[in-house]
């Protein structure tokens, strides 16, 4: 617990900062690790405490989070839903359309881009926050691929141009291409991996776990985005598989082209010694 | 070349589904004739509204069966292809002894973890004996399974060590058999339990009320409708035509006959009505009335449908429908949950088998009280938000399919007299699974069968009528 969090809703609460790791291949900061999605490298979520930091190195940079668990034994569904999303949206605007909130047989979950709230009777809150952990982190890793690819867009129109002609003065250019190109690769496979968890077969009989895991999968529209995402990777990797195609074709034609006044001009130097050695010839 | 006259019997479902796939298989022209006894079209697809608000509700059938999470799907494929938008429904809670039971963790805090745990064993086996493949393949399904798994779904809840486990799978499922376990299959009962996985089935309804499709299908059907016209009889005559009598309303109460020739007649009635026509003809009589008493297995349900000032039960019941441990087990709809605009609430209780019989004979009043107070101790307190209550009845308008019972081949179902009189077909749900899919299965399956006629002998008069042999109790 840290004293810049907000304050929380009733007294049987708890609140605890936790990082989300995209892919990471280690526990840098050695924190518990809460949840995990195994992608590979896997995604975390682990407890931050005063020793976490952020990782230096390569690996992508996390996301901080809130999460408050709370026993709503005896307080009214409508008080505790209230309670918890005055809790979310503290020091935000209000009401934020970015914080949703699910009521479901006795358990309500608050969630937003910076926090989640989780209220349920005491014997069941360890049922169900396993599954409202699972949800945070496919949610957090989708929404990082979202904001990866939505950050892209721009250096794809820049670039868009190039799938079509590839002249000299992009040549310069092809290393960036390259890299681009791996990453979009990249993107497609932390995409593809996120699809089994996302689809995984609805419970039956359900448990409370499964019906809240499902309802939320629901409500955040996570296999419609999924496959959103999806349809946005293949624009990506259609043009950069273009530019490299079209850097592929220039630098043969250029090679080509070398080799065609290359010779040219052997036989061009050749037929100034024959006339040469004509006149020459002649001459004597 | 003169047209095909065909005559159906009937303007319910099956009778506007057999004029649709008509007007899609048959290249010959042809007249089409819809005889319906009464002033609507639809028969159990009915939505109706409330005096006291418009709000719509189902009378009749509540839901279609979404079987394209495993295969094809004709009849969604239908219902989109008419421009129509469908809402899914859902529901897992059961309302035992007062309290909500919407997963597992609940029964196990309501009845212990040994019953939970045969709640899951129970769950196993049951898809262990039903793949999707066979839950899909209904007519698969009532052919094969049957010799695997002998005697009644009762037999099998039987088994059961914890009475617990039992009562909870006997309220889940009784409103959808339409009848008692032991009038049931093994695997119309595991079948009935099976369609509450999601991988197997998922319901849905239509935007607007489910008569909806019924709308939009006439508006479609290039067919004579002949409405308050109730066919009284059948004759098959020498000449391969059909003669069909019907009884009509005159304005000052009387009644006229009329009478009407086809060449194709297909009766699409439910099958006790079966047993109101008179059938004339070489031993037609004796073939339909062979037919009738092979599928009469009759299975009943009661529709109480109740309008409340707001719907105060959201607290308690969040989805489409739940299971209620009263009237031996029924289906308890959120009717308002389809019109979210709407302030007023409607519930909807489905009462099947047994008890729908037996409270059939009791006056609506008495049935909207009885209604009110099957309401779980928790939502007493809206009893004071009525304000009006229907009832309907479905008395043997579905089909129970009985243990040990023998299906017969989809020809010999849907021919009754294949020799006397191969023009005479038979439509409905209760040859096939008792369904709305059932029925455009069956609609398809006569509708294929007379196109498939009317190519290979397009002189359709020229039929010639055959002696029957003395047997024919051939079966699949």
């Amino acid at each position: 617990m840290t004293a810049a969090l907000p304050p929380v809703p009733w007294a049987s609460s708890q609140t605890q900062r936790l990082l989300f790791q995209p892919g990471v291949t280690a526990n840098p900061a050695g924190g518990t690790i809460l949840c995990e999605v195994a992608t590979h490298p896997p995604c975390r979520l682990v407890v931050a405490d005063a020793a976490t930091s952020a990782p230096g190195g390569t690996d992508p940079p996390q996301t901080s989070l809130e999460l408050l668990t709370a026993a709503n034994d005896g307080v009214p569904e409508a008080e505790a839903l209230q309670a918890l999303r005055n809790w979310a949206e503290q020091g935000r605007p209000h009401p934020d359309p970015a914080i949703q909130t699910l009521s479901l047989h006795g358990v309500q979950v608050v969630w937003g881009p910076e926090r989640v709230g989780v209220a349920a009777p005491g014997a069941r809150l360890p049922l169900v926050l396993p599954t409202v952990l699972e949800f945070v982190c496919l949610e957090q890793a989708l929404s990082g691929l979202e904001r990866r690819l939505a950050r892209s867009w721009p250096q794809l129109e820049e670039d868009s141009p190039l799938a079509f002609d590839f002249d000299h003065r992009a040549d310069r250019r092809r290393g960036d291409l390259a890299r681009r190109f791996q990453e979009v690769l990249g993107l497609r496979g932390r995409w593809a991996q996120l699809q089994p968890p996302l689809h995984r077969p609805l419970v039956y009989p359900p448990t409370l776990a499964s019906q809240v895991g499902e309802r939320l999968r629901e409500r955040a529209r996570l296999p419609e985005r999924w496959e959103s995402l999806g349809s946005q990777i293949d624009v990506f990797q259609n043009v950069y598989e273009q530019c490299a195609q079209r850097a592929h074709d220039w630098r043969l034609a250029w090679k080509g082209h070398t080799l065609e006044i290359l010779i040219i001009l052997l036989l061009l130097g050749q037929t100034l010694l024959l006339v040469f050695e004509l006149f020459a010839g002649r001459e004597a | 070349m003169t047209a095909c006259r065909i005559g159906i019997v009937g303007g319910g479902p099956g009778g506007l589904l057999t004029a649709w796939h008509l007007q899609q298989y048959v290249q010959a022209p042809c007249e089409i004739t819809i005889l319906e006894a009464s002033g609507r079209l639809g028969g159990k697809l009915q939505t109706l509204r409330f005096h006291h608000s418009p709000i719509p509700y189902e009378a009749g059938a509540a839901e279609f069966y979404d079987y394209s999470v495993t295969g094809e799907d004709p009849l969604k494929d239908l219902v989109l292809s008419l421009g129509l938008s469908i809402t899914p429904m859902g529901g897992s809670a059961v309302l035992l002894d007062g309290q909500v039971l919407a997963h597992l963790d609940d029964i196990e805090a309501h009845s212990g973890a040994a019953v939970r745990a045969e709640l899951e064993e129970f769950d196993r086996r049951a898809a262990d004996a039903l793949g999707r493949h066979e839950f899909f393949e209904a007519d698969l399904l009532m052919n094969h399974s049957l010799a695997q798994l002998p005697g009644t779904f009762a037999s099998r809840l039987e088994r059961l060590a914890q009475p617990q486990a039992r009562r909870f799978l006997e309220t889940l499922i009784h409103s959808d058999l339409a009848t008692e376990p032991d009038h049931t299959s093994v695997p119309y009962g595991l079948h009935n339990y099976l369609m509450n996985r999601p991988e197997y089935l998922r319901l849905y309804s239509i935007v607007g009320g489910n008569e909806r499709l019924i709308e939009e299908l006439v508006r479609r059907l290039d067919v004579r409708f002949q409405m308050r016209h109730r066919v009284t009889t059948i004759e098959a005559r020498p000449t391969g035509e059909y003669t069909v009598t019907a009884i009509t309303p005159g304005p000052d109460g009387t009644t006229s006959s009329c009478t009407r020739d086809f060449d194709y007649v297909i009766v699409a009635l439910p099958n006790p009505q079966l047993r109101q026509l008179c059938f004339v003809g070489n031993g037609v009589a004796d073939e339909v009335q062979r037919h009738q008493s092979h599928h009469a297995h009759p299975a009943h349900y009661l529709r109480m449908t109740l309008l409340f000032e707001r719907p105060f039960w959201r607290s308690v019941l969040q989805e489409s429908y739940c299971m209620l441990d009263q009237f031996g087990g029924c289906c308890l709809y959120d009717e308002s949950i389809r019109n979210p605009a709407a302030d007023e609430g409607v519930l909807g209780w489905l009462l099947g088998g047994k008890a729908a019989l037996e409270h059939s004979e009791r006056p609506d009043a008495e049935l909207i009280e009885l209604a009110l107070a099957s309401l779980p101790p928790a939502l007493q307190f809206g009893t004071g938000l009525f304000r009006e209550g229907r009832v309907h009845r479905w008395m043997a308008e579905v089909s129970a399919l009985p243990g040990g019972w023998k299906l017969w081949s989809a020809d010999r179902r849907h021919q009754p007299a294949p020799h006397a009189a191969p023009g005479l077909f038979l439509v409905g749900d209760y040859l096939f699974d008792s369904t709305l899919n059932g029925v455009l299965d069956s609609a398809g399956h006569v509708a294929g069968w007379i196109a498939g006629l009317l190519e290979t002998t397009p002189d359709h008069s020229r039929r010639t009528i055959t002696t029957p042999p003395p047997q024919q109790e051939t079966l699949s």
